[in-house]
């Protein structure tokens, strides 16, 4: 089964949910070991919408993680549908959409490294990485413990 | 082989170079504005429609044709199609998507911005129309390069 985990940009928020959800990381483990998770934060921004492969859980099923940029709606249909009629068998795969987990700060710390400001950007990050974790632990929780209950 | 045709709003260039494509619009004379309304989804999605992939039918050689309006996020959909299709192990000569808004002009822009944001359908749609009919010739000379493409 392959998950993908749909965020702003797929280099934060939905990468905190894939590192919560292989246990790379804890809800408790400190914003500057949070920023050390592979891949965090490093994106261009004429790449987001590429899917990052995160890692793969111990059943074996694929994480990925993919930037839906301020279209989440529209964007997440089009993985879908992508998905669908790429493979046919909807139980290979599942889209989780993190968008409504991206704090304020998050956005504000994207904002700032458009314009190259990374310092301030990764201050931001790391500002609302407390709350995210939190949020991120719960709707993995609703999400993906229903497939695999010892995961969440 | 797929062959995915994609513009702003999935209701009028793609519908039109998809309908080229299977035949269902003529390929030697500009079509009567009745041969255009009696399209399936041509001037009917609305937003929410947005990033649904539609199948449209299957064309001579066996090629499924579908149609998909993905607003203005151009580079993340391409992005998002490409990274998912090298994820299922789907090569260029598996699955083709087709930007179609190179040949979309100013009438097309307005009349569809009146007929299905704003929903002044009466005032947009004969606009679309006059639009559709004066990029026609390069809808058809973009679907005889696809055919030509995918025959090679």
């Amino acid at each position: 089964m392959k998950f993908f985990f749909l965020c702003r940009t797929g280099h934060h928020t939905s990468l905190l949910a894939a590192g919560l959800y292989l246990k790379f990381v804890e809800t408790k483990t400190s914003s500057e070991e949070v920023s050390k998770l592979p891949g965090y934060n490093e994106i261009e921004f004429a790449d987001i919408g590429t899917p990052f492969f995160v890692g793969r859980d111990h059943h074996n099923n694929e994480v990925y993680t993919i930037g839906v940029s301020t279209k989440p709606e529209l964007l997440s249909r089009v993985v879908g549908d992508l998905l669908n009629l790429l493979n046919k068998n909807p139980a290979d795969w599942q889209v989780v959409n993190f968008y409504d987990c991206v704090t304020p700060f998050t956005r504000i710390g994207i904002w700032l490294k458009r314009f190259k400001l990374n310092h301030l950007a990764i201050l931001m990050f790391r500002a609302g990485m407390r709350k995210e974790l939190e949020l991120l632990s719960n709707k993995l929780e609703r999400c993906i413990k229903p497939l695999y209950p010892e995961s969440a | 082989m797929k062959i995915i045709y994609h513009c702003y709003g999935g209701a009028h260039s793609s519908v039109t170079a998809s309908a080229i494509h299977l035949g269902w619009l003529p390929e030697d004379r500009i079509p009567r504005d009745g041969e255009l309304l009696c399209l399936p989804y041509f001037d009917r999605p609305i937003n929410k429609d947005h990033g649904h992939i539609r199948f449209m039918g299957i064309d001579e050689f066996e090629n499924e044709i579908y149609v998909v309006g993905r607003r203005n996020a151009k580079k993340i959909f391409e992005n998002i199609s490409s990274g998912i299709c090298r994820i299922y192990g789907w090569q260029e000569t598996d699955i083709k998507f087709v930007n179609v808004m190179p040949f979309v002009n100013w009438k097309m822009v307005v009349g569809g911005f009146t007929s299905r944001r704003l929903l002044f359908t009466p005032v947009g749609r004969p606009i679309i129309i006059a639009g559709v009919k004066d990029s026609y010739w390069k809808f058809v000379n973009l679907t005889k390069d696809i055919k030509k493409e995918i025959r090679a």
